[in-house]
């Protein structure tokens, strides 16, 4: 969650919004420490969502409300953080990826996507950037003193549009509350362009 | 140089959306970002007024029916008006729907006066709109210049709307007809200034009126004011280089209009003819979608030319033909400058009834809108502004990514419903997820920077515990808006201390409550004492229904006594950050003997 938070805050500090959609244990006070202004962020609960997790054949419902709902969201706001339901099959995707673009648009997806379905089947949504946090390490608690102050993470990028695959450590956050390199080296999160379109796909 | 006084005539229809929309006769309201834009007569008699807050307008007149904001409606309604008057007055600028403006000395000759001008372009006017229609907000006004007649226009219907509500009150209804129910009222107001009298009309006249026709923005009124230039009189009175020196160029343009100067703006500059935008189509184009598109590519890149050049184009005339001929050519004023969008949307309107074949006003269309495809489209600034003294653009205002984003929340409340779009507002608290607390987006203006600002940062420290927040201040309103005891109360609500809150970083996720348990190496639960000790080192973490996780480091207890003297609300509780083998950090809680997890540092 923290590095969803991070990856919006460049963006939301110049002017974009910022939704959350489906997110109710969403952290005001994180976001707000990462520098995200709390003027541009609106938070939305669909409805049914029971609809939309569960496996029975309400399903299909579920997931064109969600998608009719994630498109009027792309529409209004640049930034979204969400979580991606577990029914969603390859046309509503397709159509979420096409408005996606078409308003250029960054959907930041927590989880896996289509986790719960078969692992033989392909996941439906095709992910632009791929982030996951590893090994994370706090510092600042001890055997009873102190308060937890910085957490190092380290960061791996990959998908379609990273050839390669990219490791960084970051500070998540860092003991003034932000995210910062733990090293000098050159940072691959900030080198990744907030305003492409895409989806970026995190796994804590 | 000597500045021409034009005679103009300004038509002024105080709430024209209502009657694009058809319910001048019942009890309405038309909403844009939660104010009020326009209401009909009865709801404005029940208290309503223009840029009221939803639920003040919702208080006074609970019956009222809410109406969208629809600014392409209201000018497609717009058109026959605009046709009707365009038969006998050549030289017509529109401003917006509702907003119109003619140069008025060739008909008043031909009518023989002012007046009978006046009482011939109502006649019309009220013969388009149809018998239904009440006429309530109309005015008219005829004087030198374009300030003076707006102002006089928008005093006519002022007149003409308080006369119709005095005389509904002193039980005087001579529009009763037979029937019983009210009929419309079928008169309106007009004013004419006579010529050279333009000075002495507006200086009596209030400093706002700069504002509400567009050639002031708030920040100056609001400061002319506080300096004790209420009055335009008082304005015009002071040395002009005097005024420049003080407020720069839009002073100046404000000091011109209120001396009754000049009808065009300051320093306005014929065009050359480069800087017409074109398009010649070499396929006719039947719809309007397609010329819509084209529109805006063009406004953008005029309006990029332009602001290279650092000028912004108040005066527009877009011009359209079509292979057999039909022309549609229109002059659009804006006196604070045309923006890209706002050229776009200009386009639409005149086009769209053109197009199409305009609706006459009974709603049924016309028939045929054209006989061929449309082979040019042009959009020629007439007049062009240095754009220096724009403060509109300079600060404030809403981006385009505002206006996408309170669009779509409106959208999305209908989608979802009013209560799951949410945004935050402070207020206070020292455990996690106290601190804000989420409220509708619906009871919020998001486009207002006033009403973010009170909701995110409370200018008094007198918020109770339910977080009650008092009424936001406009700024300008008043005389002498303290602004030094505002700052110091703003910094007094945020940074009152809430003492024992946890310091920064604060948990990403935060949870309802999970139920936990920690253990000690015995694998019994630990507890805490009243006074604040541990019975046993926590060893083990477990949450819900996981695996228990050993604990790698912990801190705290950080007790919390809240509300002590209150009976119900009494909260007891120690807090601990506890970390586990798995690199996650926890906020865990324990109240009564029992653990839950209060966070996640996520």
């Amino acid at each position: 969650m923290s590095l969803a938070l991070a990856l919006a805050v460049q963006a939301t500090a110049t002017g974009s919004w910022l939704a959350i959609v489906d997110i109710p244990t969403f952290g005001l006070e994180a976001a707000e420490e990462f520098g995200i202004p709390l003027e541009r962020v609106v938070r939305v609960d669909p409805p049914d969502r029971k609809a939309t997790t569960s496996r029975n054949g309400t399903s299909r419902n579920g997931g064109e409300a969600w998608t009719e709902l994630i498109g009027a969201v792309l529409d209004g706001f640049e930034v979204v953080i969400t979580r991606v339901p577990l029914r969603l099959n390859a046309g509503m995707a397709r159509r979420v990826q096409a408005r996606m673009q078409d308003r250029e648009a960054v959907l930041i997806a927590l989880g896996r996507p289509g986790f719960g379905r078969c692992p033989d089947q392909p996941s439906p949504v095709s992910v632009d950037i791929e982030l996951q946090a590893a090994d994370p390490q706090w510092e600042g608690v001890a055997d009873g003193w102190g308060h937890l102050r910085g957490r190092r993470v380290s960061v791996t990028s990959s998908g379609r549009r990273v050839p390669r695959p990219r490791h960084a450590s970051l500070w998540l956050p860092g003991r003034d509350g932000r995210v910062a390199t733990v090293d000098e080296a050159p940072i691959l999160i900030h080198g990744v362009p907030i305003h492409a379109s895409g989806q970026i796909h995190i796994t804590e | 140089m000597a500045q021409s006084r034009l005679r103009m005539l300004t038509v002024w229809w105080a709430h024209w959306p209502i009657v694009a929309a058809g319910a001048t006769r019942d009890v309405a309201i038309v909403l844009k970002a939660n104010r009020v834009v326009a209401c009909s007569p009865a709801a404005g008699a029940s208290g309503v007024a223009i840029g009221q807050r939803r639920r003040i307008a919702q208080q006074r007149c609970p019956g009222a029916a809410l109406l969208d904001h629809d600014p392409d409606r209201d000018a497609r309604m717009f058109e026959p008006v605009v046709r009707a008057v365009g038969e006998f007055t050549p030289r017509l600028e529109m401003v917006e729907p509702g907003w119109l403006c003619v140069e008025s000395r060739g008909p008043s000759r031909y009518f023989g006066g002012d007046e009978q001008l006046v009482a011939k372009i109502v006649d019309v006017i009220a013969a388009t709109v149809g018998e239904d229609v009440d006429l309530t907000g109309l005015g008219v006004g005829v004087a030198d210049g374009r300030f003076a007649t707006a102002v006089a226009a928008r005093l006519a219907a002022q007149r003409n709307r308080t006369g119709i509500s005095e005389s509904r009150r002193s039980g005087v209804d001579t529009r009763f007809g037979t029937g019983g129910a009210p009929a419309p009222c079928r008169a309106a107001s007009g004013m004419v200034v006579p010529p050279g009298a333009a000075r002495a009309f507006l200086a009596p006249q209030p400093v706002g009126w700069l504002q509400q026709t567009g050639d002031a923005d708030a920040e100056l009124v609001g400061l002319l004011t506080r300096l004790g230039l209420t009055r335009l009189g008082t304005l015009a009175d002071i040395a002009r280089v005097d005024i420049a020196d003080r407020f720069g160029p839009p002073g100046e343009h404000a000091h011109r209009l209120a001396c009754a100067d000049d009808d065009r703006p300051s320093r306005a500059k014929e065009p050359p003819a480069e800087r017409m935008a074109e398009r010649v189509f070499d396929d006719p184009v039947v719809q309007l979608e397609p010329l819509v598109f084209v529109g805006k590519q063009l406004a953008d890149g005029l309006v990029a030319e332009l602001t290279l050049a650092g000028l912004v184009c108040t005066r527009l005339v877009v011009t359209s033909e079509t292979e057999h001929g039909e022309r549609s050519e229109r002059v659009w004023y804006r006196a604070s400058g045309l923006s890209a969008a706002a050229i776009v949307e200009r386009v639409r309107w005149q086009l769209e009834g053109w197009v199409r074949g305009d609706p006459g006003s009974d709603g049924v269309s016309q028939p045929g809108g054209l006989s061929s495809g449309v082979v040019v489209l042009r959009l020629n600034p007439d007049e062009l502004r240095h754009d220096g003294g724009d403060q509109l653009r300079l600060w404030g205002g809403l981006s385009a990514a505002d206006e996408r984003a309170v669009r779509a929340v409106t959208r999305l409340a209908g989608l979802a419903g009013e209560q799951a779009v949410l945004v935050p507002a402070w207020r206070g608290g020292r455990l996690p997820g106290d601190r804000y607390r989420w409220v509708p987006a619906i009871t919020t203006d998001l486009t207002d920077p006033d009403d973010t600002a009170q909701r995110l940062r409370p200018r008094t420290s007198s918020m109770g515990p339910d977080g009650q927040q008092p009424s936001p201040k406009r700024p300008g309103t008043r005389g002498g808006s303290p602004s030094k005891r505002a700052s110091v109360e703003a910094e007094s609500a945020r940074s009152a201390p809430w003492p024992g809150s946890l310091p920064a970083p604060s948990p990403a996720i935060v949870l309802d409550t999970r139920r936990a348990a920690v253990m000690d190496k015995e694998g019994l639960p630990v507890e805490v004492g009243g006074r604040g000790e541990l019975t046993a080192t926590p060893v083990t973490l477990t949450i819900g229904e996981r695996e228990p996780q050993d604990i790698t480091g912990w801190a705290g207890p950080w007790p919390v006594d809240e509300w002590w003297w209150d009976e119900r609300r009494h909260r007891r509780l120690a807090r601990f950050q506890i970390v586990t083998a798995d690199g996650a950090a926890h906020l865990v809680a324990v109240e009564r003997r029992h653990w839950w997890v209060l966070a996640t540092y996520g």
